[in-house]
């Protein structure tokens, strides 16, 4: 037992019950974009009319191909400065907003993770800044096979 | 359920990888599944928050997360808290090498 608990220090340490109340208040406003069949109805949701146009500060890493739609990585950055906000999409996912990031104080603008993918589609990375306006990068990938079966 | 965590600290940036053990479970109306996936991530390290995403469905199965923030150091720790959309959570603090 004591061997176990070593083996444990540095890695897993504590398993407890949260309050929601210690997460910030993102889903209560806007979890029903995650809801939505189409991504300009999500991204409505998100930013109502706010502009949005493609910019090359904001880079979406993202490979050509993949051949398991289960499990796409994806990196996403950008070299913005006051970044509020990312957001992914997959435009023919069936769900397609992905994620959400809130960016904080600390927070480097540089973030990957693995995403599914139904089909080929494009991807959407978005980085809302302070004043308010969108800046975009969208990137094809082709899915041999799909990721989003239960 | 399970976090794995490995951070390294250089230049007083952390880089955080996260492992977290959990199905992100599709909606399936053929096999009667329901949905189950975490829709809250935040980590915080010295009582400030440096990492909040709302994942969905459309991240994978057992999620891997990368990211970075400004202003640590080596033998700080950080917490790492997620909610599911079942109410499930799981939290752990974890040392920066």
């Amino acid at each position: 037992m004591q061997r176990r608990n070593f083996i444990k220090v540095g890695g897993f340490m504590a398993l407890g019950m949260l309050s929601p109340s210690l997460y910030a208040g993102f889903l209560e406003d806007h979890a029903k974009a995650f809801t939505f069949n189409s991504a300009p109805e999500a991204m409505g949701n998100l930013y109502g009319q706010a502009k949005s146009a493609a910019d090359t500060k904001v880079e979406l890493k993202v490979p050509d191909i993949a051949e398991n739609g289960g499990a796409v990585p994806v990196t996403i950055s950008t070299t913005l400065s006051d970044v509020v906000e990312m957001s992914l999409f997959v435009e023919k996912n069936p769900y397609p907003l992905i994620a959400v990031w809130e960016i904080n104080e600390n927070t480097i603008t540089d973030f990957s993770t693995r995403i599914r993918m139904g089909e080929t589609s494009n991807v959407v990375l978005v980085v809302k800044t302070q004043d308010g306006t969108l800046h975009t990068a969208t990137k094809e990938v082709k899915v041999t096979v799909g990721g989003c079966g239960g | 359920m399970g976090i794995k965590v490995i951070a390294k600290v250089k230049d007083n940036v952390a880089e955080v990888k996260l492992l977290i053990k959990h199905p992100m479970q599709i909606a399936n109306a053929k096999t009667n599944k329901t949905a189950k996936y975490i829709n809250e991530l935040l980590v915080k390290h010295g009582g400030k928050t440096v990492y909040t995403m709302y994942p969905s469905v459309g991240i994978s199965e057992n999620p891997f997360i990368k990211f970075m923030f400004k202003g640590a150091k080596e033998g700080d720790k950080i917490d790492v808290s997620w909610k599911d959309n079942t109410g499930e959570t799981e939290q752990g603090e974890f040392e920066l090498k």
